[in-house]
């Protein structure tokens, strides 16, 4: 019997297994002492309809409420978001290496948020906080200039085009931020600590803030996984098989940027995991976007709780940014996969 | 009648290339444009599938090409490029199904019936012990087969093959050839294939187009168009036709030494 490349339920049961190991560590790993039964009896209590008694006292109720689990669901949105978006700019633009970050998104983004700090607007909480909101900006109005800029090039069917655009505009951008950093020394730490992601200091506004968009762009790039399949045929074979490539890779594009944006405004720049995560799976499960969109959502958000998890606790009190441990482990094994990898050269 | 055009014109930067291309091609003929390399038959392909812009009009199964959708026009008429792009990792199987494209709802789930017709096709091609295997592990033959099966898989009335045999040694492009001969009768396929070989071109087609320079310059019987006065002023360069066991056989002469 024919069968079409499809995501196999073992795989899938098998992420969701180490997502769901992933979840229970985060919960109960810390300073203060919490068993797995009172964590996820905490966790339970909270879903509506549900009345458990966890048994944990008033302060260790807010650790596991309050604190780790906003900062765990917020990694797994993030680091599925990323990974996800990540898969689908690889899928649009053909090219293993592409990310949102490429068209300006961690430049604008990096610019909303040096703005927002040395204003001193907000503090990085909260629904409409400046922050968030002049990254989320920065981040789409940064793609949007370089779609601008790229049609008046040569359009944006044009890939070599549009990535040229955005090395412009992440030029350009990166030397305002750099300058605006420089003219306010005294919060040059906060820019940084911004720039190199943390989770840290996160509740579940910023859950809010991010899971409308995580949701509904995941599902506009999921409902393409197909036509990105198609895509890999290039523009013209896509056109005679019925496909409009400009306008997928167009949705595709703006899905992904706007879920990269509201990422990358709870979460900072965490660089790599649109890269890692996506190849992994890849090499792992399956080429087709119907394996890897699906995959990278899940094994992205496990694999960014996990590396803050490991942010948090290996220099306790203190906090190492996720930024630097997601490159700090993310460039060795990318070059490990370039190097192992014949798909990927192929 | 299947396909017409009328003053069909292309510019490619700041030259025409395709410069008023006249031409009808009837339901269930196998027509072949033939012409010098740069005469613009790719391109005259790709005018007539609507991937290049075009001016003139431009008529599928009496309908106006402007008309018709992008979607109708995949059930329509399918490509079989001359280098197609071929994912490395993907299947044989995947690969052929991307032709049920147009015929996919919203979401893109293939139903029974689109596997089935998948099947058919790699039985049809002799590609079933392939379908596991991926794109970047067949032969060149197989790669073509593979190809014209996702046209197969399109299900479509036109077929159109751009230098079809090119990537083929002499016993691979013969079997390429009456493989589509085959299909043509079994699916009642209109043809209209690029060719730069003049012997497999009048072997195969009901018709020639001899294209030069943009412009159609003869059409008609292969007996006809492959004529050593047209030839050898299109070509630039003197040749002989001789007639072997009812084949037309088209020789260079060699220069005097
Ligand atoms: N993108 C392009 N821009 C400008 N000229 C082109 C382009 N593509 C092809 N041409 C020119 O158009 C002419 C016809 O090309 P083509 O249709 O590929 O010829 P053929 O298939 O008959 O060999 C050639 O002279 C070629 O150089
Ligand atoms: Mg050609």
């Amino acid at each position: 019997m024919i069968q079409a490349e499809r995501l196999r339920p073992s795989w899938l049961i098998a992420s969701l297994g180490v997502l769901f190991g992933v979840v229970v560590a985060s919960l109960v790993i810390g300073p203060a002492d919490i068993g797995v039964r009172a964590a996820l009896g905490e966790v339970l209590d909270h879903v509506p309809g549900v009345n458990v008694d966890s048994g944990l006292s008033e302060t260790n109720a807010a650790i596991v409420w309050k604190l780790r689990a906003p900062r765990l669901v917020l990694g797994i949105l993030v680091g599925a978001m990323l990974s996800i978006a990540g898969a689908s700019y690889q899928a649009v633009f053909r090219n293993p290496l592409a990310s949102p970050y490429q068209l300006g998104a961690a430049a604008g983004g990096g610019l909303g948020a040096t703005i927002a700090i040395v204003n001193g607007w907000g503090d990085g909480a909260g629904f409409f906080d400046a922050l968030p909101l002049l990254a989320f900006v920065g981040a789409i109005g940064a793609v949007g200039a370089t779609w601008v800029l790229s049609n008046a090039a040569g359009g944006v069917r044009s890939i070599a085009s549009l990535l040229l655009a955005g090395v412009a505009v992440t030029a350009f951008l990166t030397a305002i931020q750099t300058f605006i950093q420089q003219r306010n020394v005294d919060t040059i730490r906060q820019v940084y600590s911004w720039i190199l992601g943390s989770l840290a200091n996160s509740s579940w506004n910023e859950v809010y803030l991010a899971l409308p968009y995580v949701l509904v762009m995941t599902a506009v790039i999921l409902v393409h996984r197909r036509r990105l399949d198609v895509m890999s045929v290039g523009d013209a074979e896509a056109t005679t098989l019925g496909l409009r490539p400009a306008r997928v890779r167009a949705v595709v594009v703006v899905a992904a940027t706007l879920g990269t944006a509201a990422a990358v405004a709870v979460g900072g720049l965490i660089a790599f995991v649109g890269l890692i995560v996506p190849h992994t799976v890849r090499l792992v499960a399956g080429t087709s976007n119907r394996v890897v969109l699906p995959l990278s959502f899940i094994v992205g958000g496990a694999f960014l709780a996990g590396v803050d998890l490991l942010a948090r606790s290996i220099a306790t009190p203190a906090e190492v940014p996720i930024g630097v441990l997601t490159a700090a482990i993310g460039a060795p094994f990318f070059i490990m996969v370039l190097r192992t990898s014949r798909r990927l050269v192929a | 009648m299947m396909l017409r055009c009328v003053d069909l014109r292309v510019r490619l930067g700041d030259r025409e290339v395709v410069r008023g291309v006249d031409l009808e091609v009837e339901a269930g003929s196998w027509v072949t444009i033939i012409g010098p390399n740069g005469a613009g038959k790719t391109t005259l392909l790709r005018a007539l599938l609507d991937l290049v812009g075009a001016s003139g009009h431009r008529e599928v199964a009496g309908r106006n090409l402007a008309e018709i959708d992008g979607r109708e026009r995949a059930r329509l008429m399918a490509l079989v490029p001359q280098i197609p792009e071929m994912p490395p990792a993907m299947r044989v199987t995947d690969y052929l199904l991307l032709g049920r494209t147009p015929h996919l709802g919203m979401l893109g789930v293939e139903s029974a019936e689109d596997l089935a017709i998948v099947g058919d096709v790699l039985a049809q091609l002799d590609l079933e012990q392939l379908a596991d295997r991926p794109l970047a592990q067949i032969s060149g033959g197989e790669r073509q087969r593979a190809v014209i099966g996702r046209a197969l898989v399109q299900q479509v009335q036109l077929l159109f093959l751009d230098e079809p045999t090119s990537a083929l040694d002499l016993g691979h492009q013969q079997d390429v050839l009456e493989l589509i001969e085959s299909l043509r009768h079994e699916h009642g396929l209109t043809i209209i294939s690029t060719m730069h070989d003049l012997n497999l071109a009048g072997d195969f087609a009901d018709r020639l187009v001899l294209l030069a320079d943009g412009r159609v310059e003869a059409t008609g019987s292969p007996e006809t168009v492959l004529d050593p006065a047209v030839l050898g002023a299109t070509f630039g360069t003197a040749v002989d036709v001789i007639e072997h066991e009812g084949r037309m056989v088209v020789l260079p002469r060699r220069s005097e030494r």
